[in-house]
């Protein structure tokens, strides 16, 4: 089964073969039921037909009996009733009628036999002879029906059939009373012998199993296949003796309707054998009786039954020699279909050059293979072209990422970047949509007192972009360099950028220069979005001119704007990544996103501020695609020459950094930086290093239970005597001068996990202080000189 | 010498003796006529030849078929039998005391009537309602020559003056109309006319049991001569006899098989549910129901009384102790 279902040939195969075979054994079975309705109605036509002219040729015989003894009976009222006239009589009416067995005349009883001569007088057919006797028993003979019958009803009577004792045969008798005025005088009468009406009924044509049947007036069997149920049974009696009851019914009504009606069929289920067979009846009025014929019905669908079989047999011969034609077709589809299904796999595995079967036919199959063909040509040269692109593709992904690596490094990439302002806190990222972006941001120092910054964004992407970018970010420095002013500045670029501008490309560019000393604040704008200015309290977008992108129009006005920066201030530029940036459900995270975050969270530091603004539009985007590129520039500057804190001096350096082990490299920078800067020797630098590495860790791993950003201030402190550090953070309150020395004696593997650290760091210092203030772990670190 | 003498008389006398015991277990043949062919009616007396009850009795028991032609009543007389079965009535009738060969009764068989008349229901010619005994008057009726008497005590009864016409062995004249009623024994020509086809429903049956006329029928009759000079045989006869029919009644398809051999040993053309249906009516007139006024084989005296009343015998009648053996007058208590 699973094989047939797996395997279209069979299936095909068995689809020809079992759709003939359907459609040849519903015309075999309809011609078989049509054919035998009609030969079971020719055959009741046949054989009611045959049954009536039997009635017919009976009845004939029966009325010239009648003939002849009615015209005897006449003839005797006249003639003198004497031994010759009878005797003469009744020769004449043998001689007369060759069917006639025997003829009798009676005299009535109370007659006078002796002027007669005679009492009853019989003649009878013996072969050729006539033979003539008087009756030995009279009164025998008045009793019964063949002279009692006429006598009392004084009319014709056609006696039942009865077994003469005389001469033993079976006959039936006409007897008419002579009658003169209201007197019967005499009766005469004529017997039939039934052997002839059997002999002739016998030898009807009735097929092998056909047999005739003859019923008497009162439904006696006279003549019936049962040959003992003759002249003994009636259909009440043997209904009455059935052992079935469906038997007895049967009977009853055969019963019924061989009373019920003159001529008829009846179908019945036979007694013995209970095969059904059909009773086709007539009647002979004259007597009362009924000619009948049983036909098995086996015997009336035999030719059906051999025409059906020849028929099926035919049928089986024809799907027989179906079969090979079926399987051919079968196999001409299946055979081109199995080779193209190896070929598939063969292709599927990287084999171009497999063989496909022949396509020089022009159906189905054919047009299968050729679409084969040409899908395998595709193929391979689709193959080879992918190939071809996928190399260029690769090579210009190549470029692109080199190109994207240029762009950034021609970014100033290293915070702090001034470590010797140390009250000037700066951070900025470019993160690009695509490998090349178009966003820019610069900043340098153009003396020791005044901070040149700038962030812009190029109209487009990719490496056009980048290359306006690099262009526009080149000539702002320059240019700003020469002139010292952001509105002539950008004047001056933008009319140089202007020309041979064709591609239309142009460049929103906020940029502006601090004054390190008095905070102020110059700044002019071409079409960049507004930085926002904030502290820890509110937040709100710097005022600016409202002018054109740089190359968008040559000779377009820029004006320079002024601003004292507050203490404690920051100012944040951005580009539209930032406010345009898109999460799934289409929403922007727009400016008033941007403020409310640096209201409520305002960071501390300029590198915290803008990472956590770049992790708070990662978040808000839902991992959505980023469209644009983000670029953040984050700027406050604090003079540190007028302290503001309760310390005593302002710190010589400030380092911030953020719960991460990877700020640890800045930490190792920054420590470098002021070894160069307060000519320390390696010794200290290194120790230095080791034991802020040590702390740091120790905070960053530990003091957070959150995972939000939070901010680590290294405040630093020289004079004769050594180095003084401040680490404070906001994390749990910890307390290292209240750890337990560890057992250094106990061996290596009795020992707890940890407290090394805190160890090493208590023996490298001269002095390890701890305070809890504001919510911050503070601890002091001196480390003496010499 | 002597002790050879004594010798030969005792072989002789033991010789005698085997001799006269030889004489003494040859069967007594007897003869019994029926009063018609084969049939059901005498399944007793088939059963009890068949299960060798007569032999037992020592009888050796030949049955002569009845028939139209055979008056087993003369046949008795005659002395061409020693036994008959036939009906009481013409026996009573037919009696008289000044004969020297007049017969006794050994057994009352059948005790209930199954004498019948069998009316058209709308009469002859469908037009003359036959209900009520009353409707036969002027009718006309064929009656059996022999079965007279009863009749005549029925129209007597009813007061009806019937057309009479003779009836002799079939029924041809009543089934083709020409006669409004007919005679018909319960267990006989009353079934043959439903295995005719006729139906209930065209028939009025006057029943004469149901009547009041219950005459006696069947009984075993013997010459007085026989019965006073070998009462020995006649009882052994009468004992075999009622034996048979008891296997008969306890033994009702073997003893329907038997019949049917005896009916087709005499080609008579006498189908197997006839012959079932009158061993029925015969036995439950021989055995009677549990509340009934007589007992199997006897006929009382009362019986007998109201049997010569209705048949209106009068003193012509034999007196019952003449008539009726101490054995009939007993039955089988």
């Amino acid at each position: 089964m699973a094989y047939i279902k797996r395997s279209l040939f069979f299936r095909l195969a068995l689809l020809i073969l079992g759709g003939g075979s359907l459609v040849v054994l519903a015309i075999v079975a309809f011609n078989h039921f049509q054919m035998r309705r009609n030969i079971l109605a020719d055959q009741e036509r046949y054989y009611t037909a045959l049954a009536s002219s039997a009635a017919a040729k009976f009845s004939v015989q029966l009325m010239e009996t009648q003939k002849v003894v009615d015209e005897a009976a006449a003839l005797f009222t006249t003639l003198p009733r004497t031994r010759a006239t009878a005797l003469s009589l009744l020769k004449k009416c043998l001689r007369l009628n060759r069917n006639i067995y025997g003829s009798a005349i009676a005299l009535a009883p109370l007659e006078n036999d002796q002027e007669a001569g005679f009492r009853i007088l019989y003649a009878w057919r013996e072969g050729e002879r006539i033979r003539t006797m008087e009756r030995s028993q009279p009164e025998q003979d008045y009793q019964s029906d063949w002279f009692s019958l006429p006598y009392y009803l004084s009319e014709s009577v056609w006696t039942d059939p009865y077994v003469d004792a005389d001469v033993d045969t079976l006959m039936i008798t006409y007897c008419t009373p002579v009658r003169i005025g209201e007197r019967t005088v005499a009766v005469i009468t004529c017997d039939l012998a039934l052997k002839d009406l059997q002999t002739s009924l016998s030898g009807l044509e009735l097929g092998r199993h056909g047999k005739p049947m003859l019923v008497s007036r009162f439904g006696k069997l006279i003549l019936h296949p049962r040959s003992e149920w003759m002249h003994k049974e009636t259909f009440v009696s043997l209904a009455e003796g059935a052992k079935k009851g469906a038997d007895r019914d049967t009977l009853l009504s055969i019963s019924r309707s061989l009373s019920g009606s003159a001529a008829g069929s009846f179908r019945f289920r036979q007694i013995v054998s209970q095969e059904q067979a059909w009773l086709y009846f007539d009647s002979i009025p004259l007597t009362g009786w009924k000619i009948g014929f049983i036909i098995p019905e086996k015997q009336i669908l035999a030719p059906v039954v051999r025409l059906g079989v020849k028929t099926l047999l035919i049928a089986v011969c024809g799907i027989l020699l179906l079969l090979p034609p079926a399987f051919f077709i079968a196999r001409t589809i299946t055979r081109p279909l199995k080779a193209l299904s190896g070929a598939a796999d063969q292709l599927a595995q990287g084999d171009f050059g497999v063989s496909l079967p022949a396509a020089d036919r022009t159906d189905e199959i054919g047009r299968l293979i050729a679409a084969f063909d040409r899908m395998r040509t595709d193929l391979k040269s689709y193959i080879g072209e992918l190939t071809r692109t996928t190399a260029e593709k690769e090579k210009i992904a190549s470029e692109l990422s080199i190109a994207c690596e240029i762009q950034h490094s021609i970014l100033p990439k290293i915070f702090p970047p001034f470590p010797q302002r140390s009250g000037l806190d700066l951070y900025a990222t470019l993160s690009s949509a695509r490998e090349v972006g178009g966003d820019l941001y610069d900043f340098t120092l153009l003396d020791d007192d005044h901070l040149y910054f700038c962030i812009g964004d190029v109209s487009g992407k990719g490496v056009p972009a980048s290359l306006f970018m690099a262009v526009g970010k080149t000539l702002l420095k320059s240019t700003i360099q020469t002139l010292q002013d952001p509105a002539k500045t950008l004047f001056h670029v933008n009319n140089e950028l202007s020309q041979g501008n064709e591609n239309c490309m142009f460049i929103t560019t906020f940029c502006g220069i601090l004054d390190l000393r008095t905070n102020e604040l110059i700044y002019a704008n071409a079409g960049h979005n507004p930085p926002v200015l904030f502290d820890q309290h509110q937040a709100r977008f710097l005022d600016s001119a409202s002018s054109p992108p740089l190359a968008a129009m040559p000779d377009s006005p820029f004006r320079n704007e002024r601003l004292v920066l507050p203490a404690e201030a920051k100012l944040l530029l951005y580009t539209d990544g930032v406010t345009e940036a898109m999460n799934p459900q289409l929403e922007l995270f727009g400016e008033e996103r941007l403020l409310a975050f640096l209201r409520e969270q305002p960071p501390q530091t300029a590198e915290g501020c803008v990472s956590m603004l770049s992790k708070r539009v990662r978040g808000f985007a839902q991992g959505a695609e980023q469209s644009d590129d983000i670029t953040l520039l984050c700027i406050s500057y604090r003079d540190l020459q007028h302290p503001l804190e309760a310390n005593d001096t302002s710190p010589t350096s400030l380092l911030i950094l953020t719960n991460h082990t990877s700020e640890l490299p800045r930490m190792v920078a920054w420590l470098e930086d002021l070894q160069t800067r307060l000519g320390w020797s390696y010794e200290l630098t290194s120790q230095l290093n080791l034991i802020l590495e040590e702390w740091l860790v120790n905070v960053i791993s530990y003091a957070f239970a959150d995972d939000h950003l939070h901010e680590i201030e290294i405040r630093l402190w020289q004079d004769e005597a050594g180095v003084r550090m401040e680490v404070s953070d906001d994390g749990a309150p910890f307390d290292p001068t209240a750890q337990k020395q560890p057992d250094l004696d106990a061996a290596i593997e009795d020992r707890p996990i940890g407290g090394l650290g805190i160890h090493f760091i208590r023996t490298s210092l001269d002095e390890l202080r701890y305070a809890r203030t504001d919510g911050r772990n503070v601890v002091t670190m001196i480390k003496q000189k010499g | 010498m002597k002790r050879i003498r004594v010798s030969v008389i005792i072989s002789m006398l033991l010789a005698a003796m085997a001799l006269a015991a030889v004489q003494v277990s040859a069967a007594e043949p007897v003869r019994l006529v029926l009063q018609w062919e084969h049939q059901s009616q005498f399944a007793g007396y088939y059963m009890a030849l068949e299960k060798g009850f007569y032999r037992q009795e020592n009888l050796d028991l030949a049955i002569l078929p009845g028939g139209a032609h055979v008056d087993p009543v003369e046949t008795v007389r005659n002395g061409r039998a020693e036994f008959c079965t036939t009906m009481l009535a013409p026996v009573l009738s037919s009696y008289d005391r000044r004969r020297d060969n007049e017969l006794v009764l050994l057994q009352q068989i059948l005790n209930r009537s199954n004498l019948t008349l069998v009316a058209w229901k709308k009469g002859r010619h469908g037009s003359e309602p036959i209900a009520s005994p009353g409707d036969l008057n002027y009718k006309w009726i064929t009656l059996w020559e022999r079965f007279r008497p009863p009749y005549q005590a029925f129209f007597k009864k009813f007061d009806i003056t019937p057309i009479i016409l003779p009836q002799y062995y079939t029924f041809s004249l009543f089934l083709r109309r020409g006669a409004d009623a007919c005679c018909a024994m319960r267990y006989n020509e009353y079934h043959s006319l439903k295995q005719y086809g006729l139906r209930d429903e065209e028939l009025t049956v006057f029943d004469f049991h149901d009547l009041g006329i219950d005459l006696p029928e069947d009984g075993l009759f013997a010459l007085k001569k026989t019965w006073l000079s070998r009462p020995q045989t006649c009882a052994a006869f009468v004992r075999a006899t009622m034996k048979g029919w008891q296997y008969a009644r306890d033994h009702r398809e073997e003893t329907l098989n038997v019949v049917m051999r005896y009916v087709d040993g005499s080609r008579l053309s006498i189908n197997r549910p006839h012959m079932a249906w009158m061993l029925d009516v015969i036995l439950e007139s021989i055995f009677p129901a549990r509340e009934s006024d007589w007992v199997t084989g006897q006929l009382t005296e009362e019986r007998y009384n109201r049997a010569v009343s209705i048949l209106g015998l009068g003193s012509a009648a034999p007196a019952y102790n003449d008539f009726v053996t101490v054995g009939a007058q007993r039955g089988l208590h």
